[in-house]
């Protein structure tokens, strides 16, 4: 047993903090600043689209909006709030007192808001009239982002060297304190899923973030220092560009789903009262997604002409996904057979994710047909799928976590009318929002253009609504959790939802959760 | 970098475990950004192998090797099979420049030898050295395309409002893909006088004769 102090007191016990609850909490709320942030920057979007012809934002503007919603969105918002729930968790799910290398993880916070800064300030410039945000889609294609890129872009690919390297630290440091920090008897095959879904997420980063990072130092040299590797009239190839980003890109899009598998993977066996169904094969399931994933990048270069055994291979590939994918959903399904379900706002949010999520992989499942990508390529077919499964997929399934975990974190219940108001206001206007997208992305309407051709106005008009629903909602969840973090609201028992104490380590604990847990470690029956 | 965590008692072994571990992942770290960079050859050598992008031979542009020079001689021509072959040129933004094809079709046999002259006028006030790099499609023709003689195998150097007439000379194998009947062969020219060493070998008392002459070499 150590000393047992409390945290410094102010801005101090931010900066210094080295305790895995205080930097879960940090990067929550970062997250959270940042989904309002790149939701701002959509609703922009969607004030453009809502009538066609240009009358909100000139064209430049709106790439500028695009982009910069794409980037604050994946490496912003999404990717820092599952590292937030992995701080919080895996050390108290795993009987760990703290994170393996508790310094090297206040280091790897406090460079995200170096890394956001940076960006969010070409975006500020450029609306104060100084030059322009970055502007080449959140994809970079060159020589879009090379040849032709703002000034600007110097500062987006220090950024994302910045969050690169905050993300591979982070990652480092979940892969430590699993496999040498699990209390005596927690064997990998007794971990919760989450832990195990974080896990293989964690090698994910550790593989693709350097080679993110190659791209755009490559992209850098070819901007400044006289290489070739995107420019034709040196010998280089702007396609070879798009093969290495989505080498990290699609590895990245697990990276983003796998962990909301893990938290969905908790939720339901608790509210349904059942043991998971099949977990072994959800483990096994969730590293063949993430061993599959590494050979189906050029699902997304279809269109660029690839030789017919490339398509064929990736194609089938990429069909093969669907397999593991299946298996979970069948086992969520399974889990909740027969087993006596309630709907408190976690559980409600977990369905919304298995219904929603498997939307998207059935129009995902479209899209890997090679020769009916070629009529979906860049539609807002594809702006339909990847926000079914980003928003509904990812978001929702940290919405479920956060609301699951949060009582054990403040030690009150969260407002449960205010958070059954954000769940059907969510559910109902993401759907408004994204549905109708698959139609106007099949009759061909681009994606990427603040215009449209008059056929698609009522749609869009709906969208925008949609949108703009969507996004006030959020508003619920901010005052949600405002409330609770000042602990207002209902007191809750250690074991918070009734019987949850036989589901994890984390509902033994006191709630709220102390400062320091499992400082002696806990026994693993 | 590992620090004895909070309130807890880090033995020696933890600290020494969770060092190698970090060194471990650190190291497929570097590993995978050298991937990175790895990639480039390959994607090359990929390319060449397959014709993706209808790439041709990168550093030749499709050139007949010299060790199979003589064996043109001996080619025979397939007149059952008649190929058309589309001529496309063009320069890149940046380059002032017009390259154009005089024709931008013609017919050929597998087997047979046919000249196409190209015409490239600088319409810049400065002189530039360009690189035309070519593309063959459908892809899967452009290991079948061999030239003997193009100006794509060099770089293309005009002084300001100079033009100039550059013949290719080229023909189709005969085991050229039966599913192909009309070829396209495109150039793109880009302005690499930048990108281009210029060493004066003026002054120097051992080069004889020749002088004002530059040579360029090429950088990358």
């Amino acid at each position: 047993m150590g000393e047992h102090h409390g945290p410094d007191k102010g801005i101090k016990r931010w900066l210094y903090t080295t305790n895995h609850k205080d930097i879960g909490t940090l990067y929550l709320c970062f997250s959270l600043a940042m989904f309002f942030l790149g939701g701002i920057l959509a609703m922009v979007i969607r004030a453009e689209l809502m009538y066609p012809g240009l009358q909100v934002v000139d064209p430049d503007f709106f790439n500028q909006m695009t982009t910069c919603h794409g980037l604050v969105m994946v490496f912003g918002a999404i990717m820092p709030a599952f590292v937030g729930l992995a701080n919080w968790m895996i050390p108290m799910m795993i009987g760990a007192p703290d994170m393996a290398l508790p310094r090297m993880n206040n280091w790897s916070f406090w460079l995200l808001p170096v890394a956001f800064s940076i960006l969010t300030s070409s975006i500020i410039m450029s609306t104060l009239g100084f030059g322009q945000a970055p502007n080449f889609g959140w994809t970079f294609y060159a020589p879009l982002s090379t040849t032709y890129a703002p000034a600007s872009t110097d500062f987006f690919i220090v950024s994302v060297h910045l969050m690169g390297i905050s993300s591979i630290m982070g990652a480092i440091n979940v892969v430590v304190t699993i496999f040498n920090l699990r209390a005596p008897g927690m064997t990998l095959m007794k971990m919760p899923l989450f832990v195990w879904t974080w896990l293989i997420t964690a090698f994910l980063l550790i593989a693709v973030m350097p080679v993110l990072a190659g791209a755009v130092t490559m992209m850098l040299t070819d901007r400044h220092f006289g290489t070739s590797f995107f420019d034709a009239a040196g010998g280089g190839d702007p396609v070879l560009f798009q093969h290495i980003f989505w080498f990290f890109g699609h590895p990245e899009v697990y990276i983003m789903i796998l962990p909301s598998f893990g938290v969905v993977s908790a939720i339901i066996p608790t509210f349904s009262r059942k043991p998971l169904f099949g977990y072994a094969s959800m483990v096994y399931a969730t590293a063949s997604i993430a061993l599959l994933s590494f050979v189906v990048w050029a699902h997304h270069m279809f269109t660029t002409g690839l030789p017919l055994a490339g398509a064929l291979f990736f194609m089938y590939m990429t069909m093969l996904i669907s397999i593991p994918t299946g298996v979970k959903v069948f086992n969520w399904v399974a889990t909740m057979w027969r087993g006596s379900m309630t709907f408190e706002v976690p559980m409600k949010f977990a369905l919304a994710f298995v219904i929603l999520f498997t939307i998207g992989g059935f129009s995902g499942l479209m899209l890997a047909m090679t020769p009916i990508d070629y009529q979906y390529h860049e539609t807002y077919f594809v702006v339909a799928h990847f926000h079914y499964v980003l928003v509904s997929g990812a978001a929702f399934g940290i919405f479920a976590g956060v609301y699951y975990w949060l009582p054990k974190w403040t030690g009150v219940m969260y407002n449960e009318k205010l958070a059954n108001a954000h769940f059907w206001c969510s559910t109902i206007f993401v759907n408004l929002l994204f549905f109708p997208m698959h139609f106007v992305g099949l009759a061909g309407m681009p994606r990427r253009i603040p215009d449209y051709s008059w056929q698609f106005a009522d749609f869009n008009w709906w969208i925008s609504i949609g949108g703009f629903g969507f996004g006030l909602s959020q508003l619920l969840l901010l005052a949600v959790v405002i409330q609770a973090g000042r602990g207002k609201g209902k007191k809750v028992s250690d074991e918070v939802w009734e019987g949850a104490e036989k589901w994890g380590l984390e509902w033994t604990v006191p709630s709220p959760a102390p400062y320091h847990t499992f400082s002696t470690p806990p026994v693993i029956k | 970098m590992t620090q004895e965590a909070e309130g807890q008692d880090v033995t020696e072994n933890v600290e020494a475990n969770n060092n190698k571990l970090v060194i471990r992942l650190v190291v497929i770290c570097l590993g995978m950004f050298g991937f990175a960079y790895a990639l480039v050859p390959l994607y090359e050598v990929f390319c060449e192998v397959t014709g993706l992008n209808g790439r041709m031979d990168l550093t030749a542009g499709g050139r007949v090797r010299v060790e199979d020079v003589a064996e043109l001689d001996n080619i025979t021509i397939d007149t059952s099979r008649t190929i058309t072959v589309e001529f496309v040129a063009d320069a890149a933004p940046g380059l002032n420049w017009r390259l154009e094809p005089e024709t931008t079709r013609v017919t050929v046999h597998p087997g047979e030898m046919k000249l196409v002259n190209f015409y490239a006028e600088n319409l810049s006030g400065k002189d530039i050295v360009a690189r035309a790099v070519p593309s063959i499609s459908p892809g899967h023709g452009a290991g079948y395309f061999k030239k003997t003689q193009c100006f794509c195998f060099d770089e293309m150097s005009l002084a300001a409002g100079q033009k100039e007439e550059m013949p290719v000379v080229f023909h189709l194998t005969e085991d050229f893909p039966k599913d192909i009947r009309t070829v396209t062969l495109a150039y793109k020219a880009f302005d690499i006088t930048d990108k281009v060493k210029v060493i004066e070998p003026a002054n120097d008392v051992s080069d004889s004769g020749e002088t004002g002459d530059t040579v360029a070499q090429v950088a990358w």
